[in-house]
């Protein structure tokens, strides 16, 4: 067979085949998605409402739901200082952000390994 | 007494492997000793290259009786008789003659592939598609020189999807009489590529396109993980069925892991039973390079050319998935580093290592391992495809 219809039938062959799983990932992606996203409005919703039923509780001094205890506060704020390795206060903890471990293992990897060529 | 005594040692001396040795031996137990100092000393995919290096050794040993090459010379195969007088490497060879091996290592990837960046962003499939094009010009280049035939070429060219398992699985079905030195051009160009890809990749592209960052990838969740290895299976085999070995077992392999209810099996599959396997792959692909082998009529430069042509093949393949990364470059409004496309050639992760390297070269703010890690999977999903696709037309 000519070499040059073996090199564009199996190029041509090739990236119809990765078009279509390209294809398919999208379709059933955006699906998945689409259902997810469906309970949770639903439960937005319903949490919207028990905010405003519960509303004198957070009246009688509780914490909000997303708020966290002093003695986390204080924890955090001794870590830091030991990291900075300084007693003095010349700095003040402003606000403390709860980041959800979202970061893909692989930019940790990669991140780790930029971290430990620097030291 | 004396003269027995002295015949008796001749007739030992004369069934050694001393008396027996030849020039072609001996340099390939030095070729042996060579790549077993590449893997030790200089670690050279030494998982891979130190089983091969002694399969070879043990292999060009005289009298030994490993491995009789004459036995898989013989038209038509006789399978009787490689099991009545075949050595212990001729039995464990059986497995990549029959094309087990290959597929057992791909059940090994799969289970320690993460397919989620491909998944978050399926456009970098393209990538791995695009890096094929070394497979295939060097298909063109290897009929070009006339010294091979299609099969010939074609398991040579397979040497671009910079993918072992795939090399070895093709060449034990188009061409078994290549099998050693493309198996041994395959491993080395694969060890090779932080050297062989960052000056194409740099040629290739401007310093700005190199700075590029991109955005960070969404999460992906586990419902489309676990429906990502049954999808591109039934997919991809109805689409070429003689790639189903391979991927079939990398999908499985990935199911394994994603499903989160197999635990043993997955850690079987990445764990001992990949080493096994390579192990055997390793050791039987190393005993194929024997001196008898060199000493048949212009296989000397049939494996120079392989070598040659196997290096083309690579730079090629990380020359147009770089090529296509600028053209994704452009097309995205300068939102995707064309670097990420030089991993499009397997090698996982070697190949998308390189890409983040030379990436946070033009910019220490700069990381690209995770969107590297798309094209370089899909690249393994695309060498199989390819691999099939020339076992269609070829075999």
């Amino acid at each position: 067979m000519n070499s040059l219809i073996v090199t564009l039938v199996g190029m041509f062959v090739v990236f119809c085949a990765l078009l279509l799983i390209i294809l398919c990932i999208v379709i059933y992606s955006r699906l998945i998605r689409i259902k997810a996203q469906k309970p949770n409005n639903h439960e937005y919703s319903s949490v919207k409402q028990n905010n405003n039923v519960q509303k004198p509780a957070s009246e009688n001094n509780a914490l909000p739901a997303d708020s966290i205890s002093p003695e986390l506060l204080a924890v955090i704020t001794a870590a830091v200082s030991a990291c900075m390795q300084s007693t003095n206060t010349g700095y003040t903890v402003r606000s403390i952000k709860r980041i959800g471990h979202t970061t893909p293992i692989w930019n940790v990897a990669g991140r780790n390994e930029y971290i430990l060529s620097k030291l | 007494m004396w003269y027995d005594f002295t015949n008796a040692i001749k007739a030992l001396a004369a069934e050694s492997g001393f008396a027996n040795i030849t020039l072609l031996h001996l340099i390939m137990i030095v070729l042996a000793l060579f790549f077993l100092y590449l893997a030790i000393a200089k670690k050279y995919e030494p998982l891979l290259l130190v089983p091969i290096a002694f399969g070879m050794l043990l292999a060009n040993l005289p009298l030994g009786g490993l491995m009789h090459p004459e036995l898989w010379d013989a038209q038509p195969l006789d399978y009787g008789a490689i099991l009545h007088n075949g050595g212990l490497l001729d039995l464990l060879y059986l497995g990549v003659k029959l094309g087990i091996y290959p597929p057992l290592i791909f059940l090994g990837i799969g289970a320690m592939t993460d397919f989620g960046p491909l998944i978050a962003n399926p456009k970098s499939l393209l990538l791995g598609a695009a890096a094929q094009f070394g497979i295939f010009g060097t298909y063109i280049g290897a009929m070009a020189f006339g010294a091979f035939t299609p099969q010939q070429a074609g398991s040579i060219a397979i040497i671009g999807g910079a993918d072992g398992p795939t090399a070895i699985w093709l060449t034990s079905k188009l061409a078994p009489e290549l099998l050693g030195p493309i198996a041994l051009a395959a491993y080395s160009y694969m060890a090779l590529v932080p050297v062989i890809q960052p000056p194409i990749m740099k040629a290739l592209t401007t310093k700005k396109e190199r700075e590029v960052i991109m955005k960070q990838l969404r999460p992906v969740s586990k419902l489309e993980k676990i429906l990502f290895p049954i999808v591109v299976c039934v997919l991809v085999i109805l689409i070429i069925p003689s790639s189903a070995p391979l991927v079939g077992m990398l999908m499985l392999g990935n199911l394994f892991r994603e499903s989160g209810v197999v635990e043993r099996l997955n850690d079987t599959a990445q764990n001992a039973l990949i080493n096994i396997v390579t192990i055997f792959l390793g050791l039987t692909v190393g005993s194929t390079a024997s001196a008898d082998k060199l000493s048949q009529p212009g296989f000397g430069i049939q494996a120079l050319l392989i070598i040659g042509l196997g290096l083309v093949a690579f730079c090629i393949g990380t020359a147009s998935g770089v090529l296509f990364g600028k053209l994704m470059y452009i097309f995205s409004g300068g939102k995707i580093n064309p670097l990420i496309g030089s991993a499009g050639v397997s090698a996982v992760p070697m190949a998308a290592r390189v890409s983040q390297k030379v990436g946070q070269e033009a910019n220490p703010q700069n990381f690209l391992l995770m969107h590297a890690m798309g094209p370089n999977v899909a690249g393994v999903i695309g060498s199989a495809v390819a691999a099939g696709v020339l076992l269609s037309m070829l075999g």
